[in-house]
């Protein structure tokens, strides 16, 4: 294929869908899309109308805003209302529940907090400010990382001092392992995150397939790469194969971005254990700033005050970070916690399982019945349509 | 953060809601390089049309034409054209 609407073909995910059906027989399938990217294609695209109903498709916990728990959430909060404070962040944690409001509330409330699109952009703000301390509140997953690092790289290169990162960084192979490692979940192979792979290739994985022996394809974002990579994991389990695969090849090379790992190894060490929403603690499974970086380090510069803090009652957000809940069987779905009053934190990014269940979910079941009706809905699954349409959006 | 870069709009690429999360939809964005300052370190060109900077640290070399793909203001993957186009980014 050479096109991107070729990766929407119609006629082609009709073919792929037949040959999952024809393949997949009585047994009921679960894999787990690790990524928040792909939960975002698999409900925008109506992917799971395209999979028979033994084929189902597990969302996992690769959404960083998902994951971050509500005490380092309050910490941000706690350092983003200190008056010499400029608090950078990207947007969608701006909206994320803390215990005592969001950073959007501290904001309202006077607070100077700044929604910026790369670390890179808070070292700026920094140098522009030189008599305020520039906090950035650093998340995401290794796709992530090496950006907070050049900024670090070069804050130190500059000797620019009024510059401090608050790490939530964290790395996506502890909690497929927690996931693993838990008996509430029995899947049958992963489709690997693809842009995290951009970083650290596909050998990070093998763990999987050799400790666990569940195969692991990684895919990208396009409707026919989920469907292909879902095919793939179901064939290596056929033929009884058990491997790490690359369905993105035309991005993922199998050893990554080796100058970005040297960048990661420079400034990072790995915690001795992090904290992840719904999954508790995970040895190993985030980032801090090395020695070196202390005074950039905003956990060594400033007190915050570091506490645990329980998720609201109401929230099953751990049950679905797991894929142990379907988003809309958490008693609070789409009434009292919805993309505009979220009480969790899946409902607020739009890779959220529950943002993009409520987001996309219901129309895609309406043209469920539609179809069965014999109409053309999304035209998804209409022979006469040539190509994946996203699934219109609509408020409420 | 500059107020014309494309991705400025909160962190989200998308525009109106449901806007995309670039850190959570784990997204790279196509870049096609017009110009590398005299650090080597930032290119400028456009990314969906509009202007943009980014930093180029990690890939080696880069030079007017690139196609690079880019997270969080930083170049992680150097493409092809056919591999630019085949991805639609
Ligand atoms: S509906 Fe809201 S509270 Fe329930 S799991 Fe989803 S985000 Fe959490």
């Amino acid at each position: 294929m050479k096109f991107a609407d070729e990766f929407r073909d119609a006629d082609i995910a009709r073919a792929l869908s037949q040959r999952i059906a024809g393949e997949a027989g009585d047994k009921h399938w679960k894999i787990m899309e690790v990524c928040g990217g792909h939960t975002h294609t698999i409900f925008k695209y109506g992917i799971e109308d395209l999979l028979p109903s033994n084929v189902e498709l597990v969302h996992g916990p690769g959404c960083p805003v998902c994951v971050i728990p509500m005490g380092r959430l309050d910490d941000g909060i706690a350092l983003a209302k200190r008056p010499e404070v400029i608090f950078t962040c990207f947007g969608d944690l701006m909206r994320v529940p803390g215990s005592d409001g969001s950073l959007l509330d501290a904001k309202a409330a006077g607070a100077d907090v700044r929604m910026v699109y790369s670390p890179l952009d808070a070292l700026k703000i920094a140098r522009d400010n030189p008599d305020k301390k520039v906090v950035f509140y650093a998340i995401g997953f290794e796709t992530t990382a090496p950006s907070t690092a050049l900024t670090l790289l070069r804050a130190k290169a500059e000797n620019l001092r009024n510059l401090f990162v608050f790490c939530n960084h964290v790395n996506i192979i502890p909690p497929m392992k927690a996931i693993l490692d838990s008996p509430d979940l029995q899947l049958d192979g992963f489709l690997g995150p693809g842009h995290v792979s951009t970083v650290v290739g596909i050998r990070p994985y093998e763990f999987v397939t050799r400790t666990y022996n569940k195969p692991v394809v990684v895919v990208g974002f396009e409707p026919l790469d989920i469907l292909q990579g879902v095919h793939m994991v179901i064939q290596q389990i056929l033929q009884g194969r058990c491997e790490v695969e690359n369905q993105y090849t035309r991005v993922v090379h199998d050893e990554g971005n080796p100058k970005a790992l040297d960048v990661l190894g420079r400034v990072f060490q790995l915690r001795t254990q992090f904290e992840w929403r719904g999954l508790g603690f995970i040895s190993q499974s985030g980032l801090e700033l090395r020695e070196e970086f202390d005074e950039w380090n905003a956990e060594k510069m400033f007190t915050v005050p570091g506490v645990r803090v329980a998720d609201p009652k109401a929230c099953q957000c751990g049950e679905v970070l797991k894929g142990v809940l379907k988003p809309w069987e958490c008693k609070v779905f789409g009434t009292a916690c919805t993309p505009e009053t979220p009480i969790g934190t899946c409902m607020v990014s739009s890779e959220g399982a529950c943002a993009a269940y409520y987001n996309f979910g219901r129309y895609s079941r309406a043209r469920e019945r539609e179809r069965a009706m014999g109409a053309n809905g999304n035209g998804n699954g209409n022979g006469a349509v040539k190509e994946l349409k996203p699934i219109e959006v609509k408020a409420g | 953060m500059t107020e014309q870069n494309p991705m400025s709009n909160g962190g989200f690429a998308g525009g109106d809601p449901p806007h995309v999360c670039i850190t959570c939809s784990d997204q790279l964005l196509r870049m096609v390089v017009e110009r590398v300052d005299e650090s080597g370190m930032i290119a400028s060109g456009s990314i969906e049309g509009e202007p943009a900077e980014i930093g180029v640290d990690l890939i080696d070399g880069v030079a007017p034409g690139d196609i690079l793909l880019c997270h969080g203001g930083v170049a992680l993957q150097r493409v092809s054209e056919a591999t630019g186009i085949e991805l639609g980014l």
